[in-house]
């Protein structure tokens, strides 16, 4: 809540504002919330003066209430459903990425995660014609790797390079860089950014889990305040500006063994679909397939716990070919 | 459009001291001066100048950081890879260890995980005619493995096998100035004996390669051996995740490549026991690419499981007095340690290879 | 190592009594918090915290030097065993500021090969010696003076001529009896002080398996991750006094029956398993170069490299005599064997005679 300054509504003058700071009111809250008699005897101002900048500051400051109807009106406009590209992926989230929410991916080490998210901003770059934003904190992003998997969609180099410009690329690897540019981006550098090519419809920060993880636990509740707090510009951005929101995420074994994401219960309500990305293992003995598993986790839409297979090379399915580098047998004798 | 006090990179305390004055909004600090802001929250001059900058600063430094994947692209294009004299481990690895990424390098004990870091030591001061990145290393070793004898050897087969490569006026003159002692006085070398020792110098480094911008490669061998007899292991997993990111920053930053080896450790699993990388299964996300180098009988074998630009390939490799080469049976005698199988297998890896 | 205090390393005062509040008096406490945790304790914002952790840093990062350097420090970087063969594949003999393991069946040699290499200390360095004392820890109680002194006079009989030598031999190398986990921890971490009151050059420790495996019975559950922290804290303290007084470090190590054919399942058996070295898959990280010594016949043993930073795979065949070992051959001669993983190598033992084969941890 805002701090009391005279100006802030008319009667509301620098007499009064030392007065009421001496009795300890400092913000708008704490004025509203005090029992207007007691103060008016305190500080020897009169009552009706007090109800009338109460009335005013409450009226400035309440959010006004919004009919349901009104809001289903606006979901309808706004939300745009972003195909991943790939068809079992999009199977599972029910058709595609909802603009507005925050959709996790989270999976082992080396299970994928990055090249789905790979897939997903060729796809909408390509296909969509959308600009991408893309958050890399760990380092995985390698801009040869999104050129190949372009080059699997389309020969054009042309196009190839229109779609390229089309995603915008950070690489910050700490919890502040982060939410300086999440900040950034929300109050304006996002339709800076939507200027050069399509809007943005699509934020991947890959991974968000690299600047929490070092954040949490120990002696301090700093890094939970932290990660609220990333969590919190994440989803004003998602409905603000109608985006999609992807973020990876990486696993834990809980107590009983069993895989589970990362981050713990705190984070386990910020996104509303999350997806939990396993290589098969039964292809493992013939070296590493490229085949993975990805089971719905949590989602508001469809029954959890379904499960979709998919091949991380072929990312459109519709295309057999495989992506250039052949697979070498591990022969163990 | 507001953001909250709490999202700056401030003190906790500090932060505490103006959620207490009402200030919950950057936009609340706008048009305020430090003196009036120490006084209003309590705090001390200083941490109120500190505030004001902090809350300032957003807006200006946005368009540093993006960049467009087309941009990327061409960083990525004239950035040059370590070769590694494997011919087949720089062809799956898309030309050898990338710059600009953290590569991990686990094994089993003796496999050959520090011949391999000495020999990316020699390798990176390859001069740049002859297809290499001519840098300096700076080279942390935590187990005491690294030997000069072993370095000098490597280094001389370097120059002789560059002596033999040289073809025109250009290299004739890269090769008097690549001399054994050259190689020696660019690799810098720092022992450390405990974690706290190796968090140090990881702090300290930053400053270290922003006087020395000729430096491309960074070795840690290893990062497991300081952090196996750790008591909290949460603790162990904040400091390695920590660790990761001061690493990841540094490679990007300074584009330089960083190669780091870790142990293999026992884990019993359901009444089996099974070999796995040390260091726990969260630092498995922290590295870019990571490298298997394992035993397969008398064989050495290397396998890429994770990368996110190739895909996971394995090729057998073996270790010569000259240092790290690719197995290859015609080469047998020459090379010290006739290791390969004469069995098919061998030759099936190569046929397969790209 | 890094127990520096913060009020010694450029903290200010204030700073000092902020940290000891939440428990932060050395540097090695400050440097395990990761940075918000120091945020949270000192107060500072980030970019001060970050300033607080360099300055703190620059106290007890090591020094940065070049190879150059290491190299041209060269002419006592290491320890010649008097063993030419060996010497040569090793390119010098024991490199200086490692650990060395001898690891092999009992009855192989390496007691005996522990007590030569301190009789070689002992000598000046015109013989080939470090001329300096030997700290020599003993867990077996299979030290014997007479057996040092015999080798002694069999093996340098131009030099061990007189009785004094021998005697000052003698008193030159210092022998710990240390018969429990404990204790052994306990003597390596106040090693420091007996290495600079003798000047040591050469520190034994015969045998780092048997303490460990008499009190860690790593088939309960929890024990075996325990027994591996143990093992890499001694291996710590170890290579530390190694490299801080440029010293070697020579331990030995019993075997163990490794069950399962998993990595050289390339052999025949399928069922039965091997012998190698004990301590497991850490403990063979943990040591920089490990000879494996075992049987060919009875009186035939070898020496084999299983795992060095300079050196092949070399096998070497030897006796054992008055004097101590004695590889077989001329120098020259350098055979090779096919190599694996130093933890997973088979050793050959005694099967002349009744001998039980399946002994696993005693």
């Amino acid at each position: 809540m805002a701090v009391l300054r005279e100006g802030l509504c008319p009667g509301l003058n620098e007499d009064l504002v030392h007065d009421l700071r001496a009795a300890d009111i400092k913000t708008v809250e704490d004025l509203v919330s005090s029992d207007l008699e007691e103060l008016a005897q305190k500080c020897s101002v009169s009552y009706k003066a007090l109800f009338a900048i109460r009335r005013v500051l409450l009226a400035q400051h309440t959010a006004f209430p919004v009919s349901g109807a009104d809001l289903y009106e606006e979901l309808l406009s706004s939300t745009a459903i972003l195909s991943t590209g790939n068809p079992s992926l999009d199977k599972l989230l029910d058709s595609g990425l909802y603009t507005g929410e925050i959709t996790e991916l989270s999976g082992g080490p080396g299970s994928g995660k990055s090249q789905v998210c790979f897939g997903v901003a060729v796809h909408i770059s390509y296909q969509l014609k959308q600009s991408v934003i893309y958050m890399d904190t760990t380092g995985g992003l390698t801009a040869s790797r999104l050129l190949q998997m372009l080059q699997a969609e389309t020969s054009n180099t042309e196009e190839q390079m229109e779609a390229l410009q089309r995603i915008h690329i950070f690489r910050l690897f700490d919890v502040y860089s982060v939410l300086d540019c999440l900040y950034n981006l929300r109050s304006g550098g996002l339709q800076q950014t939507s200027v050069a090519g399509g809007s943005v419809k699509a934020v991947i920060v890959d991974s968000v889990s690299a600047v929490i993880s070092p954040l949490l636990g120990g002696k301090q509740n700093e890094g939970m305040s932290l990660m609220i707090q990333v969590a919190g510009v994440l989803k004003a951005m998602a409905k603000d500006f109608n985006v999609a929101v992807l973020v990876t995420n990486h696993v834990t074994r809980s107590g009983s063994g069993e895989v589970q994401p990362g981050l713990g219960v705190s984070w386990s309500h910020i996104p509303r679909t999350r997806i939990l990305l396993e290589r098969v293992e039964y292809a493992v003995s013939v070296g590493r397939s490229s085949l993975c598993s990805a089971t719905l986790f949590k989602s508001s839409r469809q029954a959890c716990h379904i499960k979709e297979e998919f091949d991380l090379q072929c990312w459109s399915r519709s295309k057999e070919r495989s992506s250039g580098k052949r697979k070498l047998d591990e022969t163990n004798s | 459009m507001q953001r909250a006090v709490s999202s700056l990179a401030l003190s906790p305390s500090v932060k505490v001291k103006l959620a207490s004055a009402g200030f919950q909004f950057t936009a609340d600090l706008r048009h305020l001066k430090p003196l009036q802001l120490s006084k209003e929250a309590g705090l001390s001059q200083q941490e109120a100048l500190e505030v004001l900058q902090a809350a300032r600063s957003e807006g200006a430094g946005h368009r540093e950081g993006a960049l467009t994947a087309l941009e990327l692209l061409q960083q990525e294009e004239e950035m040059r890879s370590i070769i590694t004299f494997s011919s087949q481990l720089d062809a799956a690895l898309g030309g050898g260890l990338p710059v600009g990424k953290t590569t991990e390098i686990c094994g089993a004990p003796g496999v050959g995980k520090t011949q391999l870091c000495l020999q990316l030591a020699v390798d990176v001061q390859v001069p740049p005619c002859f297809g290499g990145v001519g840098g300096q290393v700076i080279y942390i070793d935590t187990e005491g493995s690294f030997l000069v004898q072993r370095v000098v050897d490597l280094a001389t087969a370097v120059i002789r096998h560059c002596s033999l490569l040289v073809e025109d006026n250009d290299q004739r003159d890269a090769m008097t100035s690549f001399t054994v002692e050259t190689i020696l006085s660019n690799i810098f070398l720092v022992r450390c004996h405990d974690y706290v020792e190796l968090l140090a110098e990881l702090h300290l480094l930053q400053y270290f390669l922003l006087d020395h911008p000729k430096a491309c490669l960074l070795v840690v061998d290893s990062v497991a051996f300081p952090f196996r007899h750790f008591d909290d292991l949460l603790q162990r997993t904040r400091l390695l995740h920590s660790v990761a990111q001061q690493l990841i920053t540094m490679a990007t930053r300074h584009s330089i490549a960083v190669a780091l080896t870790n142990q293999m450790t026992t884990r019993l699993r359901g009444g089996q026991s099974q070999l796995v990388p040390a260091l726990g299964e969260s630092w498995g996300h922290t590295p870019t690419i990571r490298l298997l180098l394992h035993w397969a009988g008398p064989r050495r074998l290397a396998a890429i499981f994770k990368s996110p630009g190739h895909m996971d390939t394995t090729i057998q490799y073996q270790i010569t007095s000259d240092g790290f080469r690719d197995a290859d049976e015609s080469e047998q005698p020459q090379s010290k340690r006739p290791r390969t199988h004469n069995d098919q297998s061998a030759g099936s890896q190569r046929e397969a290879g790209c | 190592m890094a127990t520096r205090i913060l009020k010694r390393s450029g903290v200010s005062d204030e700073m000092c009594e902020r940290l000891k509040r939440h428990q932060i008096e050395s540097c090695k406490d400050l440097l395990s918090l990761t940075p918000i945790e120091v945020m949270h304790a000192a107060g500072l914002s980030y970019q001060k915290t970050l300033g607080l952790l360099q300055s703190v840093s620059k106290a007890i990062a090591p020094p940065i030097t070049t190879a150059l350097e290491m190299w041209k420090q060269q002419s006592n970087s290491c320890f010649s065993t008097s063993l030419p063969a060996l010497d040569k594949l090793l390119r010098g003999g024991l490199p200086c500021g490692t650990i060395t393991e001898v690891t092999g069946p009992s009855g192989c040699g390496k007691t005996q090969m522990c007590m030569m290499l301190s009789v070689l200390a002992t000598m000046p360095k015109s013989e080939g010696g470090l001329d300096s004392s030997v700290i020599y820890i003993d867990t077996e109680s299979a030290f014997s003076a007479e057996r040092l002194v015999e080798i002694a006079k069999s093996r340098f009989p131009n030099y061990f001529n007189c009785k004094e030598r021998v005697m000052q031999m003698a008193g030159r190398v210092l022998l710990f009896r240390e018969l429990t986990c404990h204790d052994v921890l306990q003597r390596l971490e106040r090693l420091e002080e007996d290495i600079i009151s003798t000047s040591a050059g050469l520190i034994i420790l015969d045998s780092v398996a048997s303490v460990v495996r008499k009190e860690f019975d790593t088939t309960l559950p929890g024990i075996l991750m325990q027994r591996s922290n143990l093992l890499s804290h001694e291996a710590t303290i170890l290579k530390y006094l190694a490299h801080q007084f440029n010293i070697p470090v020579v331990l030995t190590n019993q075997i163990t029956t490794h069950v399962g054919g998993q990595g050289s399942a390339s052999s025949a058996e399928v069922d039965s398993g091997f012998v190698t070295a004990a301590l497991g898959n850490t403990w063979s990280h943990c040591v920089n170069t490990r000879l494996i010594v075992q049987y060919v016949t009875t009186q035939q043993r070898q020496i084999l490299i299983a795992k060095s930073p300079v050196a092949p795979f070399a096998v070497l065949n030897y006796t054992i005599q008055k004097q101590g070992i004695c590889i077989d051959g001329n120098d020259s001669q350098e055979t090779l064997y096919r190599g694996t993983d130093p933890g997973l190598q088979p050793i050959r033992v005694r099967t002349e005679f009744s001998y039980n084969l399946n002994r696993s941890a005693d």
